[in-house]
């Protein structure tokens, strides 16, 4: 067995629109390795959440794989029946979703919510509720059994993370799949929630995919960085690597702009300037050329491929040896 | 320069049980303060910006600024006139003279208008029906940096960043004084959100408007902010110069917001107050410093009284310890 606990190869994802088909996923290579937390970071419209959705096999209705394959545990994961695939889902694969409040059930208790997702053990009814008690407690939410009794909205929103993280990690999974959890939260609870998330994947060994446009948040908790463009893997690599040594323009200018991290006072903040292109009929040449201050003539008529520009470090462009 | 907005001892109430209830549990106060015993001053042409949590009351209080709730105690003195007691008319021509950026810069817009409707609908609302619209349309539109063709796209047709352009735009049509912004950037990319930042800039170095942003992210304040204050369950904890209170936090509060901003640096050894547990309720205030529970430099005292005022050279807080 490899030492992936996910390896995708090659993905491409096209949606069927009226426009045309929009090819949201283009070639997209990604490894998580066992035991680490991997970084995906890219704006909006990048295809962060197409990724998210081939990876759990819930992609909209009008999407189609015609080439690459998702290795989870052995299986191809774009080859399971549906079947097989509800098998894996919340066992072996869970998910935190961005926003608690709409990923838990307004009407239903906690304590009932918990119990409810162990449906596939046999086990009685007080042995679920004491393993929810137990995960409660792991995430750090004081009076555990009291507050299973408790609805989703007698909680803050910090604290439905937590719990959210804490459904998602009862059944042990493998791989944890983190989209932009802490996006909701304020800065002082997203401090909170890097370090839980941190800490229980120290105890329980799972592997993170964590998804998320702020890069602060990537470079505290991830061990590896995945940066998208476009429905492209531009460049991926360590995260000190990758933040310390930026070789695509894009994540240089990424890491550049963001206004939070520019301690000088400025009127004048650096952007991107122009926009993502038209993903229904994408540009010949490199996908970020028209944004980008180093294009060259090569730039617009040749593909940049993936390369190796230190050991570990890939990245897409053609200036990435000089 | 004047003081365009005065805001004093301000506190905005929301009642928390009925009547009947009140009496039957003998609760004499059924009320929760949003905002308490606020006070501020915005000058002309400057930005003051409002930073706190969720729930800590500051889009509460930018509401009671636009007289959307009524304030129970204080004044709001917009160039010199009350709002607090205005009368609808007086109100009417208050409103001219303000305009609000909503949070969600999608969400704020009409689904069903276009964008040349949506930017022009002030004039039709204050009777201005004089103005040749599609002028003023291509001018806000300019003003923001979109192109004059977008006044035929809807809301869905934009993106994050060009939604909330036409956000300024729309709060820009009627030459308002003074613009209330809550949470400009949130949401948005973090490229995009430069953007947002340096129109903003600009549109001030270029009208002269006053602006009231809220946000909950302090480190983008100091790019845009003349005055900054730190609002923690309704009061402010902290208040001065926004160049101050980066280069001399004094509450813990503002301390642990600062260093909560986590370093695109895997190496960076950040020296972070962390914060302990949640907001307390605004139904159970905690006695004494209402930050104690949450405070890592808890020390005697704290608990029992109402922390002392600092005030010294336009710097503001209180703290029984500050650092």
């Amino acid at each position: 067995m490899s030492d992936n606990v996910l390896t995708i190869k090659d993905l491409s994802v096209h949606y069927a629109t009226n426009a045309g088909v929009l090819k949201a996923l283009r070639h997209i290579n990604l490894d998580v390795p066992r035991g680490s937390i991997v970084g995906v970071v890219g704006e909006s419209g990048c295809g962060k959440s197409t990724l998210i959705g081939s990876i759990i096999r819930l992609l909209a209705d009008n999407a189609d794989v015609p080439n690459g394959s998702i290795e989870f545990e052995g299986n191809d994961l774009i080859k399971l029946n549906q079947d097989q695939m509800r098998a894996i889902r919340g066992n072996s694969m869970s998910i935190v979703f961005q926003d608690p409040m709409s990923t838990l059930n307004p009407v239903l208790s906690i304590g009932r919510q918990m119990v409810d997702i162990q449906y596939r053990d046999k086990k009685s009814y007080a042995e679920k509720l004491a393993r929810s008690t137990e995960m409660l407690a792991s995430v750090g939410i004081p009076d555990p059994a009291g507050r299973l009794k408790q609805f989703p909205h007698e909680f803050s929103g910090g604290m439905q993370q937590r719990i959210s993280i804490a459904m998602a990690l009862q059944a042990n999974p493998s791989l944890l799949i983190a989209d932009e959890p802490t996006t909701a939260l304020d800065a002082t609870l997203e401090v909170q929630i890097i370090h839980l998330l941190k800490e229980l994947q120290t105890n329980m060994g799972c592997s993170i995919l964590f998804i998320s446009h702020h890069l602060g948040v990537i470079a505290e908790l991830c061990d590896f960085v995945v940066v998208m463009y476009a429905g492209e893997v531009v460049e991926e690599g360590s995260v000190r690597d990758v933040f310390h040594r930026p070789t695509h323009p894009y994540t240089q200018k990424l890491l550049q702009c963001d206004p939070a991290v520019i301690a000088e006072k400025s009127r004048h903040l650096p952007t991107i300037p122009g926009e993502i292109p038209n993903l229904v009929e994408v540009p010949p040449g490199c996908v970020f050329r028209n944004r980008c201050e180093q294009a060259m003539e090569q730039c617009s008529t040749v593909v940049p491929l993936w390369d190796e520009c230190r050991p570990g470090h890939f990245v897409t462009c053609h200036r990435a040896r000089e | 320069m004047s003081n365009i907005l005065e805001v004093a001892n301000v506190r905005v109430r929301f009642r928390s049980q009925g009547a009947l209830q009140a009496l039957v549990q003998g609760n004499s106060d059924p009320y929760i303060d949003a905002v308490r015993d606020v006070s501020f001053s915005v000058k002309e042409g400057e930005t003051f910006t409002l930073v706190g949590e969720s729930g800590s009351g500051k889009s509460t209080l930018a509401m009671a600024v636009a007289g959307l709730h009524k304030a129970a105690e204080g004044s709001i003195l917009f160039n010199g006139d009350d709002v607090t007691t205005m009368d609808d008319d007086a109100m009417q021509t208050y409103r001219k003279q303000i305009s609000f950026m909503w949070q969600n810069p999608v969400g704020s817009l009409s689904p069903r208008l276009s964008v040349g409707s949506l930017i022009t609908e002030p004039f039709k609302i204050h009777g201005l029906k004089q103005q040749d619209l599609r002028a003023e349309s291509d001018r806000l539109l300019k003003l923001v940096g979109l192109p004059a063709h977008f006044s035929e796209r809807y809301p869905h047709q934009l993106s994050g960043g060009q939604a909330r352009r036409v956000g300024v735009a729309r709060a820009l049509a009627l030459h308002p004084k003074l613009i209330i912004a809550d949470e400009p950037t949130a949401g948005l990319d973090v490229s995009v959100q430069g953007e947002i930042l340096n129109l903003l800039n600009r549109l001030q170095d270029e009208l002269g408007v006053s602006m009231f942003v809220i946000t909950h992210n302090l480190n983008i304040v100091r790019h845009i902010s003349d005055q900054t204050a730190i609002m923690y369950l309704g009061r402010f904890v902290e208040l001065g110069d926004t160049d101050a209170i980066f280069a001399q936090a004094k509450h813990p509060y503002t301390l642990a917001l600062l260093s909560a901003n986590p370093e695109a640096d895997p190496d960076a050894q950040i020296n972070r107050i962390e914060l302990k547990g949640e907001v307390p309720s605004l139904l159970m205030r905690p006695r004494g410093c209402e930050f104690h529970t949450r405070c890592p430099f808890v020390a005697e005292g704290c608990d029992q009284t109402f922390p002392p005022v600092h005030s010294d050279n336009q710097h503001w807080l209180t703290c029984h310890y500050p650092r």
